[in-house]
Formats: structure tokens, C-alpha cells, sequence
């Protein structure tokens, strides 16, 4: 980098936060309605609510190909593409390219990432769960890594702050291990679905029990943000959704922190370093480069909250070398980047539900139902082979194409029997905790740069021998769950766990603990030795769960943002 | 496993179909054009091939249209052209070369003159339907090479993927519903006169 080229500038932030994704958005809106003057810095392009979802209405046949992912793409982004869907021509805009944005893997990673206004917010899968104590309690209870230094009741007013915020639509259902949250009206389980739900309350006697998942979709009335309204059910939400349905930062928490007027946005700002300063023993802001003219500019304040997503937060902290932290700001520890987490899947089972041939559904409904965790929660849920728990996804649904095309080769027959929908298929898709390991870690790589003369990451990490175990009782349980119901054709799969990062649920790189020997974080999000600091993306999770961790990233964040507006002066 | 991947990485074999919806681009062109377009990866016996059989396998019928009035066959091109890597496309060459010599064993003959009932035959006497054993395979269960029944079943999704995914199948022939503003079970007749959906 050219140090000749650093600016300096004249504006002094009370606040600024990095990324703008589900937590720089929440960090956003918080801090500027507490006042604060915050600068967002985004490394990647403005994307603006509506105008810039330019996929958001088109149907397969505008697309080319059929929408079908070409070779020219998959040559640009072939790490991207390990998903299956993410290059899809309606969504691949949104994805970046790993030609320009290069990683490495000494043990392969699938890192999925979104580099513009609004990150991951925008093509994020929605399914929003609370932790629970189970969870909070869980590290300590198995004697795995450091204990969570928080419980469920400190975080349960910032959940039903978030949740009243953005929209989140589902079924209380009064479980202990799955806490009852603010909930717009739930959306509506299909007839193959309410069959299955009462087969697993009739045969089974432990915790487990179905419900149609909760998403962060407007089911009911509008919202805050940008003409937020009710959810449409065309399931195009990670093209960007126009009505501004499900929640994401463009639509919702970005408009509010710039409806202030205390908001200063800026996108193509590639954050390196939070500068830290000896004498004071706080960080005074951070250097940026300008993605597009690669000017390097210094932005100060009193506070930063990096939500630059966990693996990039933690890259920035380790470039964040000074005499005081050699290894990386706030890295006494050892344990900045350790510790990735990923929620394991692709295991579970299908079958087929036989007797609903005259029925179908109306509408494409944008989620799917949940089978929470139920085991490990005492009594007969007790397993022996494995630690924590895991959850199903999936669905009953029809296939688009029936038997009868199976059955014939050509001929007006055929044309006719392509026009008639198929068999109802269910899918049981498990979702499993990942313990917490120090030897899954990223690292920098300062002998590979990328274009703007920044160290490369490098990835080596891979689920362990607790997730393998889990994974065999996710299969069993899903085989036995669809034949209890009676379905034909059961067939368990389990197509993962091969290397982390496909459930784009990857966290922990600046845990939080109660020990800064042991944890990069405190109880407040704050760098223990750097108390200006707050990383309040993925980074900081303790421990895993075994549920889509979104929600969890913003309640945090909200309750770190009101801890930062109480503890550090504004109008500096 | 290896050839199970093959073929799934080609990613038209049977099933294609639910997993991802493939259809005409608007950017092929205008419409009806079957005769006149110049393919950018068929061979010109191969678009002979694919326009026929493509008609034969989607006839046009009193309400439905047939498979080329919609543009199959040029879909079919640049698709195998520009989704398919370069080893999909010498399998797919390898298989089309395999299939136009038992439909016309005299080389020298103009594909052109083939006959309906040749097609027809080829289909009743290679291609397999579900349950049959395809001999050709299990005499080499590794072979990276489709054999003629797999080739012949590949085309017939293609090509069913590519008509159902058309403009005019899907917004006038199908079920189309672009807004449905709600989400619920209900009878299949009276939502959707027993037809799929196009989206």
C-alpha cells in the first residue's frame, strides 16, 4: 500500500460501524437513533432497495438458459457454485467473484459471501430461532471450549426488540429448549405436513414435535423501513423482494438509521485495520481503502462495531498488529480466528405420501417446517454417542412432473402427461450443532495479496467426531419419523459433511467468554483488552446451537449498540 | 459412483426436471424460427436429430403446441453450449455421433430423408423406460460414455424441460401464477383445472 496516498479526514464519528449486513444494519440503526453521528462502511457496491433487484421479477423463461448457471459464470465464481444454487443467473449478481476475491484452503471451506450494501442480509436464508439455555449452558455443562458468558434472560428482551422489528412469522409452541417468541401469524402447513405432524405426536414419546417454521417474513399488516408489506408467496427472496417482505438491511434497519439524518454511508470502503492507540488504550478508527480508486483514507471515532461477517472481522482484527498487540488487536488469547463453527447438513431422509393426488397448494410459500432439537434435553432424550442436538428442515411438496412421463417415450400422450403435477414428496433436512475445536481455524496469508494489496485468508477446518455421530441418529431419526407416518419409497441420504461452510452459517473466530486468557469478547461483545471495540456478527458465538444463527447476531447487536450509546459520549 | 456423478454433473438426466426448472431464453431470438437458425453447438445432422425428435416426443395436439413452435431445439443448443463444460459436450458429441448411426447406418445417406417411423423405431427399440435393464450399461457399469438409452432418456427431459419452460407453456399452458398472495392446500381441480405450474 502507497502510505503516500493515506487522507486523512476532517470528519470525527461518534460511531462507525463496518458491513452492512443482518448485524452492521442492526448496529446502524441503533446507534444513530441513539444519536450517535456513525459512519457505515461497506467494502462492496450500493445496492438500493427495489432499484438495484433487477432478477426480482423475472420468470424462468426471461432468464437465459432457463436460469440455468453457465460455465462462464461457474469460471468466475466456481467457489461460489459449491452451494448449487447460489450462481443461479437470478441471483449470482449477489454472490462475489472469486477471481477478485480469492481465499485459500489448507483443509477446504466453502466460504459464501455477498460483498455490497446489505451483505448476506439480502440473500439470507430468513429461518429465525432464539437460542435457549440449553444452548447458553451447554459449553459449560459438557466441559467443551469456555462457557457462554451470558444466559437466555439477559438476551430475551433484545430477541423480542428484533423480532418486533422485523417481522417474524410462526407457531409458539410453549417448549422450554425452544423459546416462544414475538411472532406474526404462522404460515400454513399443506395437507401431506399436518399429516406428518400428527404422526410424530402419535408415535413418538420424547420431545419431538412438528411446526411450520418461523421466518422472517411479514405475514400480516406492513412493518418499519421502506414500504415493508406482507409476503406475496412468489419465493423469490434472494433476488430481493420488492415488496420488501422478508427482512433485509436495504428494506428495514438502513432506512431507519439514515432516516436520523445521523447516518453516513459509504460503499466501495475496504476496512483493513482498526487503528489502536497505546496511550489511551482505546482504538481511535480505522483505515480504509477505496475499493475503486485505492486511495487509503483514515476514518476516526469513539467507538467501532465490526460486522464485517466472522471470518472478515476477525481478518481485520489480525491485520490490526500494533506494539501492544502483536498478534492482532485483541488477540491475547490466541484464539482470534480459532474456533469456526458451520452448522452440518445435507443428511436426513425422503419419502413418498401416497392419497393426495387431488390435492395441491396455492402459492409458493418461502419456507418450509421444523422439527426442533430433541435430543440431549434430559430424561429419555439422552444419547449416548453424541453431544448437543440437531433440528429438521424440509417439506411436503409436488413434483412437477408425474410418473406417467416416466412410463412414455413420445407422442400425444406425453405431451399431455408433462402438463400433469407428480407425487407428493417429504424431505427431512437435519441441521446439526458443531462443537466449538481450536484446530478449526483461518489464518492470513501475507505472501498472497489480493488486488489491493491485502493478505489472503486461509481456511483449515472440518467437522469432527461429534458431528459424524450426530449425523447417523439425524438419518435414523428422519427414516423413522416418515415411516412411522406411513410414506412410501423412505430413503435416508447424507450428502455432507465433507468440509464446513455450505450451511453459510460459519461463526466463533472472537468468542465471547468470561476469561480474556480463554475468549477474544466479553459478555458486551467488547475486545476484553480494547473495550471501544464490538464485533457483534458470527464471530462471537461461544458455541454453536444447532439454529440459523441470524436472529441471534442481531439481538446481540442491539443489545451491544444500547451498551455502546450508554458507555461512550456522543458529539465528541 | 463415478459414472452416477458424470451424469449428474451433465445435469439433464431424469429428475433434472424438479431440481431445476430449464427453459427457452428470450434472448434466442424470435419465435418459429426452426428452420432458418443457425445452432452454436449442433452439428447440422445434429439439429436435424433434435428438431425431429423433439416433435415426435411433443406432438402438437388440438390445445397444446409442439415442441419446435416453442423452440426447443435452440434452447437445447445453447444450453449444451454454454451450461454444459467442455467434457459434458465431447459426452454429448460422443452420444449424438452413437445415435445417428443406428438411425442411419449409411453415412452417406442425407439425415433429412429419415422417416417419422425411423424415429419411432429407434425410441421403441433404445430407449428403456423405467425397470428395464440396459444392457449396454451393465456390460461396462464405468464407462464414462452415456449409452444410447441414457442418451435418448437425457434428450427426452431436455426436451420436456425446455418446452414446459417455454414462454408460451408456461404463461398460457401451464398453471401461471406470478403473484399468488397467499399460501394454502386446496384441491387440485379447482386450483389449477389439474394442470401444474409453471413457477
Amino acid at each position: 500500500m502507497d502510505k503516500n496516498k493515506v487522507k486523512t479526514e476532517d470528519n470525527q464519528f461518534d460511531a462507525i460501524v463496518v458491513g452492512t449486513g443482518i448485524s452492521g444494519g442492526w448496529a446502524a440503526k441503533e446507534l444513530c437513533e441513539q444519536g450517535f453521528k456513525t459512519l457505515v462502511l461497506e467494502r462492496g457496491r450500493m445496492v438500493k432497495h427495489i432499484d438495484d433487484y433487477p432478477t426480482a421479477n423475472l420468470d424462468p423463461w426471461d432468464l437465459p438458459n432457463g436460469g440455468k448457471t453457465t460455465q462462464e459464470i461457474i469460471n468466475r465464481k466456481p467457489k461460489q457454485h459449491r452451494t448449487g444454487y447460489t450462481t443461479n443467473p437470478a441471483r449470482e449478481h449477489f454472490f462475489v467473484d472469486d477471481v477478485k476475491h480469492p481465499y485459500n484452503e489448507v483443509r477446504r471451506f466453502d466460504w459464501m459471501r455477498g460483498y455490497h450494501v446489505g451483505g448476506r442480509s439480502l440473500m439470507w436464508g430468513r429461518q429465525s430461532y432464539r437460542l435457549s439455555d440449553v444452548d447458553f449452558e451447554a459449553n459449560k455443562k459438557d466441559g467443551v471450549a469456555v462457557d457462554w458468558p451470558v444466559r437466555y434472560k439477559e438476551i430475551e428482551p433484545w430477541y423480542d426488540k428484533v423480532e418486533e422489528y422485523i417481522g417474524v412469522s410462526g407457531q409458539n409452541l410453549g417448549l422450554k429448549h425452544f423459546p416462544d417468541q414475538k411472532l406474526l401469524k404462522p404460515m400454513e402447513l399443506n395437507c401431506v405436513e399436518e399429516h406428518l405432524q400428527s404422526k410424530i405426536s402419535e408415535n413418538f414419546d420424547d420431545e419431538r414435535v412438528l411446526t411450520i417454521g418461523r421466518t422472517a417474513h411479514i405475514t400480516e399488516g406492513t412493518k418499519e423501513g421502506l414500504g415493508r408489506s406482507t409476503c406475496q408467496y412468489r419465493s423469490r427472496c434472494m433476488r430481493g423482494c420488492p415488496y420488501g417482505a422478508y427482512f433485509s438491511s436495504n428494506s428495514s434497519t438502513l432506512p431507519a438509521a439514515e432516516a436520523t439524518g445521523n447516518m453516513t454511508l459509504r460503499p466501495n470502503s475496504i476496512v483493513h485495520e482498526v487503528i489502536y492507540d497505546d496511550t489511551t488504550k482505546q482504538a481511535t478508527g480505522v483505515r480504509v481503502i477505496d475499493a475503486e480508486t485505492k486511495e487509503t483514507h483514515i476514518y476516526n471515532a469513539k467507538v467501532v462495531f465490526l460486522c464485517a461477517s466472522s471470518i472478515a472481522s476477525a481478518s481485520i482484527l489480525l491485520q490490526s498488529k500494533s506494539e501492544r498487540f502483536p498478534n492482532g488487536l485483541g488477540n491475547d488469547s490466541g484464539e482470534l480466528g480459532h474456533n469456526i463453527m458451520d452448522h452440518h447438513f445435507h443428511v436426513g431422509a425422503t419419502a413418498t405420501a401416497e392419497g393426495y393426488d387431488d390435492k395441491y397448494v396455492k402459492g409458493r410459500r418461502p419456507n418450509g417446517i421444523y422439527i426442533p432439537r430433541f435430543r440431549n434435553l434430559g430424561g429419555n432424550t439422552t444419547m449416548k454417542s453424541f453431544k448437543r442436538g440437531y433440528g429438521y428442515q424440509g417439506g411436503a411438496s409436488r413434483e412437477d412432473a408425474s410418473e406417467l412421463v416416466a412410463e412414455l417415450k413420445y407422442g400425444p400422450k406425453l405431451a399431455e402427461a408433462i402438463l400433469k403435477p407428480g407425487e407428493w414428496n417429504v424431505n427431512l433436512l437435519a441441521f446439526g450443532e458443531t462443537l466449538p475445536d481450536h484446530n478449526n481455524k483461518m489464518y492470513l496469508d501475507e505472501s498472497k495479496k489480493d488486488e489491493w494489496g491485502l493478505p489472503t485468508i486461509t481456511f483449515d477446518a472440518a467437522f469432527g467426531e461429534n458431528e459424524f455421530e450426530m449425523r447417523k441418529d439425524m438419518q435414523e431419526q428422519a427414516k423413522k419419523m416418515l415411516e412411522a407416518a406411513g410414506y412410501k419409497n423412505v430413503q435416508g441420504y447424507d450428502n455432507g459433511g465433507k468440509a464446513m461452510g455450505l450451511g453459510i452459517h460459519e461463526m466463533g473466530t472472537a468468542r465471547m467468554g468470561k476469561d480474556p486468557k480463554t475468549s477474544v469478547l466479553n459478555k458486551h461483545n467488547q475486545i476484553h483488552a480494547c473495550k471501544n471495540v464490538y464485533v457483534t456478527d458470527g464471530a462471537f458465538m461461544t458455541s454453536s446451537g444447532c439454529q440459523n444463527p441470524s436472529l441471534t447476531y442481531m439481538a446481540f447487536t442491539a443489545r451491544a449498540a444500547n451498551h455502546a450509546a450508554k458507555n461512550f459520549k456522543k458529539n465528541a | 459412483m463415478k459414472r452416477r456423478d458424470a451424469l449428474k454433473n451433465i445435469g439433464f438426466a431424469a429428475g433434472f426436471a424438479i431440481i431445476t426448472p430449464s427453459i427457452f431464453s428470450m434472448l434466442q431470438g424470435c419465435t418459429g424460427d426452426s428452420v432458418t437458425w443457425i445452432p452454436n453447438y449442433l452439428t447440422s445432422d445434429e439439429k436435424i436429430f433434435v428438431t425431429n425428435l423433439a416433435d415426435i416426443m411433443i406432438p402438437k395436439t388440438a390445445t397444446t403446441p409442439s415442441a419446435t413452435e416453442v423452440n426447443v431445439p435452440q434452447f437445447i443448443d445453447k444450453y449444451i453450449d454454454e451450461v454444459l463444460d467442455t467434457d459434458d459436450q465431447e459426452i454429448t458429441r460422443a452420444a449424438f455421433i452413437k445415435v445417428i448411426a443406428i438411425l442411419r447406418p449409411d453415412a452417406t445417406a442425407d439425415l433429412g430423408d429419415t422417416t417419422t417411423e425411423q424415429y419411432k423405431a429407434l425410441l421403441d427399440d433404445h430407449m428403456l423406460l423405467k425397470g428395464e435393464i440396459d444392457q449396454e450399461r451393465t456390460a461396462d457399469p464405468e464407462a464414462l460414455l452415456m449409452t444410447t438409452s441414457e442418451f435418448l432418456n437425457q434428450l427426452k427431459w431436455m426436451i420436456i424441460n425446455a418446452y414446459k419452460n417455454s414462454e408460451e407453456v408456461g404463461e398460457n399452458i401451464l398453471a401461471y401464477d406470478p403473484v399468488p398472495a397467499a399460501y394454502y392446500c386446496g384441491d387440485l381441480q379447482e386450483l389449477t383445472g389439474g394442470k401444474s405450474y409453471s413457477l
